[in-house]
């Protein structure tokens, strides 16, 4: 479990002024929990995303991950620390960004064990794991291929492999609007291929977009953010069950309060 | 020939292979065609230009006809004069473009890396850089006849500084250009500072590193010529096509000029392969 606790966070203006951007943020984020988080153009999402990913530590608050007690008793995250602790997110949160995100330099293969490298996992198990992220993505025809060579949506679906690669804790993965590079078709497809792998890898989700309908059609929860600068404004639980039905009555109840948070229609 | 599947099925054998192989399709041997039919009217023109010149001026004919010329050529290619065959004297030119290079690449590799990413070493050494590369090389060689001699030690320097600025430039320009996106994904993996430079700064900078050997080699290959022309050391290219004009032998000197020509699509053709096998991630859009 996640604890996110951020007072302020601000910018410098050219003016040699502060812009604050973030301001009394305080929110949980559960295991296998999927939490959009939508809010204005430009209201600080991303930047509230890269805190979590661990990119700014230039903020005031914390980020403490409280491991469950399943993960305490069979020190499953050794690296994290016994008690609810401040931690370091570089190399422990995934990170998925919205373009560029394959090295193209590499093969989809290769870009998979990069991670991997990184840790210095053994060769074997770097197979293993390169192996079963494929199948899992369904992509196992395509691991010498170079990231020019396949389509966006399935450079996006490698990046997801890249970074459950590595074993986030808690599986927790950050998304910075995936699916926006993508034409809607895709986007609609990766969006199944995204919730079915959040089921089978039992990953952790925070998922950032500024399209109503993708939040309403993956998330649990829903943060909404108000303009600059950006506090809470609601925490929204989604209770449908999957898969969800984009056309039916619920779907676009929820959908009308979501729009109606971020007053882009008179309620 | 091995046929590429396509692209849809998915289905693919060794990547390398089939890139290399690729040089046999049809596709290199209409550019060939092309190469020829180029090459045939520069031919046809250099008949034309020799003979008008022939027609126009009453003294003896300079501009050895292309038949002349490439006579020459061939013959020098195993008939040594003075001892050194053509092939003999461009070997040491290139010997010396890549002692050159060679020290140019170790400063400026470094160099151009370490400002890229450093901006307080950057705003010093900058200025230092932009004082010294308005000066060309060539001005260059007097000072380095006084103080190396007539020396191939001398000759390596004015193409150290040759090759210098486009290998220095263009490493500048590649990492500062390094999309930073790239970066924060590697950081989000666990790379630390180091990592991230040698494993993705580096290899997203390779495209502009290799662009400034290819422009260094190209520059030094001209240094070096005319290092030779100006009087430093006894053998190499530059130095026979200026003995060859001095004791009137046109048809050698022009020979000369062919094998610069020739030594220079060698290079290329080596770039070429280059760029198939390690830089196709950037340059080939077929596979």
């Amino acid at each position: 479990m996640f604890s996110v606790k951020i007072q302020s966070k601000s910018f410098p203006n050219p003016e040699n002024s502060q812009i604050e951007v973030l301001k009394n943020l305080d929110f949980t984020i559960h295991d296998h929990d999927f939490l959009t988080i939508i809010g204005p153009s430009g209201c600080g999402k991303t930047t509230l995303l890269r805190i979590i990913a661990g990119f700014d530590k230039n903020f005031q608050g914390n980020i403490t991950y409280i491991p469950s007690a399943e993960s305490y008793a069979n020190n499953v995250n050794p690296k994290v620390g016994t008690v609810p602790s401040s931690f370091e997110p570089l190399g422990q949160v995934g990170y998925i960004p919205q373009d560029f995100s394959l090295f193209p330099w590499l093969t989809v293969e290769e870009n998979i064990r990069f991670g991997l490298k990184i840790n210095k996992i053994p060769k074997k198990e770097q197979d293993l794991i390169v192996d079963r992220l494929l199948k899992l993505v369904r992509m196992e025809n395509y691991r010498d291929y170079l990231p020019k060579e396949i389509s966006g949506g399935m450079q996006q679906k490698i990046a997801i492999c890249r970074a459950i690669a590595i074993n986030p804790i808690s599986n927790l993965i950050v998304m910075d609007e995936p699916f926006s590079a993508l034409d809607a078709q895709t986007r609609n497809s990766l969006q199944t291929d995204l919730l079915d792998i959040w089921k089978k890898q039992n990953l952790t989700i925070i998922f950032v977009t500024h399209n109503i309908d993708e939040a309403t059609f993956l998330s649990q929860r829903v943060l909404v953010l108000s303009e600059l600068p950006a506090r809470m404004v609601k925490m929204f639980s989604i209770n449908l069950p999957h898969p969800r039905d984009r056309t039916n009555f619920e779907f676009n109840s929820i959908r009308r309060d979501l729009l109606g948070y971020l007053k882009i229609i008179d309620r | 020939m091995k046929k590429q599947s396509s692209k849809i099925s998915g289905n693919r054998t060794n990547n390398k292979f089939n890139k290399l192989t690729s040089k046999f399709t049809t596709k290199t041997l209409q550019t060939v065609f092309y190469y020829i039919i180029g090459f045939s009217l520069f031919i046809a023109a250099w008949y034309l230009f020799v003979w008008l010149l022939e027609i126009i001026s009453n003294t003896p004919q300079v501009v050895p006809y292309p038949h002349e010329a490439f006579r020459a050529f061939f013959l020098l290619q195993y008939t040594p004069i003075d001892g050194v065959t053509l092939p003999a004297h461009a070997l040491a030119s290139f010997f010396r473009v890549l002692m050159g290079i060679f020290y140019a690449w170790l400063v400026a590799l470094p160099l151009g890396i370490l400002l890229a990413l450093f901006e307080k070493i950057d705003r010093i050494i900058s200025p230092i850089i932009e004082i010294i590369r308005p000066i060309p090389p060539i001005a260059w060689i007097p000072f380095a006849i006084i103080t190396l001699g007539l020396t191939t030690t001398s000759n390596a320097f004015i193409i150290f500084i040759g090759a210098f600025f486009p290998l220095f430039q263009n490493t500048y320009d590649g990492v500062r250009q390094s999309n930073k996106v790239y970066q924060d994904v590697a950081r989000s993996l666990g790379a630390r500072k180091i990592q991230v430079i040698w494993r993705v700064v580096l290899p997203s900078a390779a495209p502009n590193i290799y662009t400034g050997f290819k422009v260094a080699v190209g520059i030094g290959w001209m240094c070096v010529i005319a290092a030779e022309m100006m009087g430093i050391s006894g053998a190499g290219i530059g130095y026979f096509i200026n003995y060859m004009k001095n004791i009137g032998y046109y048809s050698n000197m022009v020979a000369g000029m062919l094998m610069i020509a020739v030594v220079g699509l060698l290079i290329n053709g080596i770039f070429l392969i280059i760029e198939k096998y390690a830089l196709s991630w950037k340059y080939n859009s077929n596979r």
